[in-house]
């Protein structure tokens, strides 16, 4: 008979020989001299995880046409939520905002946010395993009803707000169904504030956490023999309001919620929406996202910027 | 261990690396992945030293790291379920072993990471509510999943 409780005997039983050595000292050495690099960097941005951004913003660069999203205020405060962009090759975090001969004197906001819904499929050992949202194969696999498939929703590591600027010294989320968290200091609430030196990234990181109804939705019925409906899915809105050296504030919304192909899907106070970036370099997202029937995305716009 | 002790870099890695190692073997069901995710753990670790403030264990912070590293190490490199982990062959008295571990490692992610996380590291609910950021019910739920699913995997020699 085999016991619950005698797992961690097995487990660890199986896994004593692994050994883990690595040359910490050059590890160290290697990460001081890449904190010193950045340092030195005004505006810089960097991370260690996965994450995806949903949101972009269109910058205002002085010798280009696109459009300036700039946030509701009543003074002449702005500020930009930025997505951060992916290394195609890495798949890292890549947003360069220092030495940036282009990019305009404004405060920004970076936003991540994404989520992830996979399948997993059991029962045909042609089919067997992982699948995630978008993936040709579904329609086949959802046409059999001989197939268990067990749905799972993950967030993307830290779904993470950063904010970047020196003029903003104060900023507050708020989200209207859901949470905020506040990772540096462990603090959940519906409006999370930072202040001063706490407000920039790298280590003081604001996530948010979908509302009990998204996340019980989610849950839900974990055994599936037909694709999410994501059209029931709850939704959310966070207001983020930047309180500026002078006193004055500027305030953007973003509304969350996913389209019929699983994407969640950031919408700004204009009505365009932002999904899912890809890059082309560090300098590219997507937004107006046109899908087939499959749920590939076949057309959509770039709101470029001008080459560093 | 009180947050002046985290200074001390090489003394947590020393505690921890196995530690870390196993949990992402465990979870990657690779150890050459495993590696590279370890790898990535303790420059986190290292990087981030200063934002612990000692509100959890240091175990738990450590551990919630390497959940946020695995699952980014899967989601770069699209790994597929694999069960071909090294593991002892052709020995009777390791066969309910092999059994267990291959369930576990059988199972859909989020009921893989619940059972890793409270079977085999022994956290609590709360503190697995905060490592894998959900909420408890969503844990109870899982880890009450996990077992129906091993007990459909391992039959009748599996109860509780």
């Amino acid at each position: 008979m085999i016991f619950v409780s005698k797992l961690k005997n097995m487990l660890e039983s199986e896994l004593d020989h692994y050994e883990f050595n690595t040359d910490i000292e050059a590890m160290k050495r290697s990460e001081t001299r890449r904190q010193r690099r950045r340092k030195k960097v005004l505006l810089s941005v960097s991370s260690f995880v996965f994450i995806i951004i949903v949101v972009s913003a269109v910058l205002i660069i002085p010798n280009s046409k696109n459009k300036e999203e700039t946030a509701i205020n009543n003074n002449s405060h702005s500020f930009f939520i930025v997505a951060s962009a992916l290394d195609t090759e890495t798949n890292k975090p890549l947003v360069k905002l220092t030495n940036s001969k282009f990019l305009p004197q404004k405060d920004i906001i970076l936003m991540q946010i994404r989520f992830a819904c996979t399948y997993y499929v059991h029962g045909d050992s042609e089919l067997e395993g992982s699948y995630e949202m978008g993936d040709k194969r579904l329609n086949e696999i959802f046409a059999r009803d001989d197939l268990t498939i067990n749905k799972s929703f993950s967030g993307m590591g830290n779904d993470a707000i950063w904010i970047e600027g020196e003029n903003i010294k104060k900023v507050e989320y708020t989200a209207q169904n859901g949470m905020m968290y506040n990772w540096a200091d462990k603090i959940q609430d519906k409006t999370i504030t930072l202040e001063g030196e706490t407000i920039y990234s790298d280590d003081k990181e604001v996530s948010w956490l979908p509302p009990n109804e998204l996340i019980t939705w989610m849950e839900n019925e974990n055994t599936t023999n037909k694709p999410v409906d994501f059209s029931t899915a709850p939704q959310d809105t966070i207001t983020i309001t930047a309180t500026y050296s002078d006193g004055n504030t500027a305030t953007r919304k973003l509304k969350l919620y996913f389209n019929q192909y699983g994407y969640l899907v950031t919408e700004t106070e204009d009505g365009k929406r932002y999904n899912d970036c890809e890059l082309n370099g560090y300098k590219k997202w997507k937004s107006n996202v046109t899908y087939n029937e499959n749920g590939e995305e076949v057309a959509w716009d770039y709101n470029g910027r001008a080459k560093d | 261990m009180s947050r002046e002790n985290l200074m001390d870099f090489d003394s947590i890695y020393l505690e921890y690396k196995d530690y870390i190692y196993r949990t992402c073997i465990l979870y990657l069901k690779d150890h050459h992945l495993a590696e590279d995710c370890t790898q990535d753990v303790f420059i986190k670790v290292y990087k981030k030293q200063k934002s612990y403030k000692g509100k959890s264990s240091l175990k738990t912070w450590i551990t919630r790291i390497c959940i946020n590293c695995c699952r980014d190490m899967l989601r770069k490199r699209k790994v597929e379920d694999n069960l071909d982990e090294s593991l002892p062959e052709d020995e009777s008295d390791h066969t309910k072993k092999l059994i267990v571990s291959e369930a576990v490692m059988s199972l859909p992610l989020q009921f893989r990471e619940v059972v890793i996380l409270y079977y085999y590291r022994e956290f609590t609910m709360k503190e697995i509510a905060e490592i894998t950021h959900t909420k408890i019910p969503n844990v109870e739920y899982r880890i009450r999943r996990a077992k129906e699913l091993l007990k459909e995997r391992l039959g009748d020699d599996f109860c509780e």
